[in-house]
């Protein structure tokens, strides 16, 4: 869904006013609210929680002119990012997360990958890692020669 | 003296006019099941050990909304000392009711709520002063949550037919717990997002 799909969608849903929504309206809602909010949409007892989602939707897509950008990360319940030297202590949290902050915390902090739930496959390396690794797979068939060899002559001696 | 744990007060007992405490709660709040926090990743405050600065769950787990309606929300809920034979601890009771009866509000929540352990968080409307510290008070960490009492009066004025709900903690050793960290802004970014599970 583009932005201003999205903004003419929730520009009418607006104009139906505190009139009760139909099912089928309710369904487009229910379907809008994650794409723009970053959350899932919460159906509870209230009369009110639709008309109060078409409201938060109108407000981020006015604030934000923009749709959400979609995140491949994201973090296990009860995290948040919030770091004095990162980001300037900018607060993150699912709904504002992006591919790029998500990287970049994590190049920072790679001990913190425990604290995501879904990363990226590959990105499933920390940088720190990713550079061990190479020299460990990337061994040439003479290498290993030369390194059986060389076990073999230890063996001997 | 040794072997004795430090068992003191250490402030004056007075009241300041620009925080004077306030009664009540907010109308939500949230519960979670004991066994879905990861114990390991809790970061407590180095300064004081009734802060919990990082409360996380497991993966793919998440805490449920407790939403209640009327202008007294979790009526009955309080915080009470229990006298022991070599240590007093406290006793936490949370209560809420559940205007709802149904066959999904059975099986996925009283059903549940009878035999499970319990941790759950309520928005105190005194806030705490201008940090913010003493909003979001935790039950249950220490020792769970469980169900003393789930009822359903078909003629209850209360519960308008729906289930009142006692959970109780018993043999903790903190008076109360709090989440909080560094500011009101950031706890509550994590009290919210202890509600979100991967989509």
């Amino acid at each position: 869904m583009t932005y201003q799909e999205a903004l003419d969608r929730v520009q009418e849903l607006r104009g139906h006013g505190n009139a009760p929504f139909s099912i089928e309206q309710k369904r487009l809602i229910a379907q809008m609210y994650p794409e723009i909010m970053g959350k899932p949409f919460r159906r509870t007892a209230c009369q009110r929680c639709y008309h109060d989602a078409v409201i938060e939707m109108a407000l981020k897509l006015r604030k934000e002119q923009k749709m959400r950008e979609k995140c491949d990360y994201h973090m296990r319940a009860g995290f948040i990012i919030r770091c004095g030297d990162f980001d300037g202590g900018e607060i993150y949290t699912n709904a504002n997360l992006t591919n790029d902050v998500a990287r970049r915390y994590l190049e920072r902090f790679p001990n913190k990958r425990v604290m995501f739930d879904r990363i990226p496959e590959e990105t499933a390396e920390t940088p720190a890692q990713a550079t061990k690794e190479p020299s460990k797979q990337v061994v040439q068939p003479s290498q290993k020669k030369a390194v059986k060899g060389g076990s073999k002559r230890k063996k001997r001696k | 003296m040794a072997n004795l744990c430090e068992s003191i007060i250490a402030k004056d007992i007075a009241f300041s006019c620009d925080e004077l405490a306030t009664k009540g709660l907010e109308s939500d709040g949230i519960i979670m099941n004991r066994g879905d926090i990861d114990f390991a990743a809790t970061v407590f405050d180095t300064g004081n050990p009734n802060i919990i600065k990082t409360l996380v769950l497991k993966t793919g787990k998440r805490a449920y909304e407790v939403v209640q309606a009327g202008n007294t929300p979790f009526t009955g809920t309080q915080s009470a000392l229990e006298v022991g034979t070599y240590r007093n601890t406290f006793t936490h009771t949370v209560s809420f009711v559940v205007l709802a009866n149904d066959p999904e509000t059975s099986r996925d929540f009283i059903d549940g709520l009878a035999n499970g352990t319990f941790v759950a968080i309520l928005r105190n409307k005194h806030k705490g002063g201008n940090t913010g510290d003493g909003e979001y008070q935790i039950y249950g960490y220490s020792q769970g949550l469980v169900a003393s009492e789930i009822t359903n009066d078909k003629y209850s004025e209360d519960t308008d037919g729906g289930w009142l709900v006692n959970l109780q903690e018993t043999g903790s050793r903190f008076s109360a717990m709090f989440l909080f960290n560094t500011d009101a802004a950031t706890t509550e970014a994590a009290y919210e997002s202890l509600k979100e599970t991967a989509q």
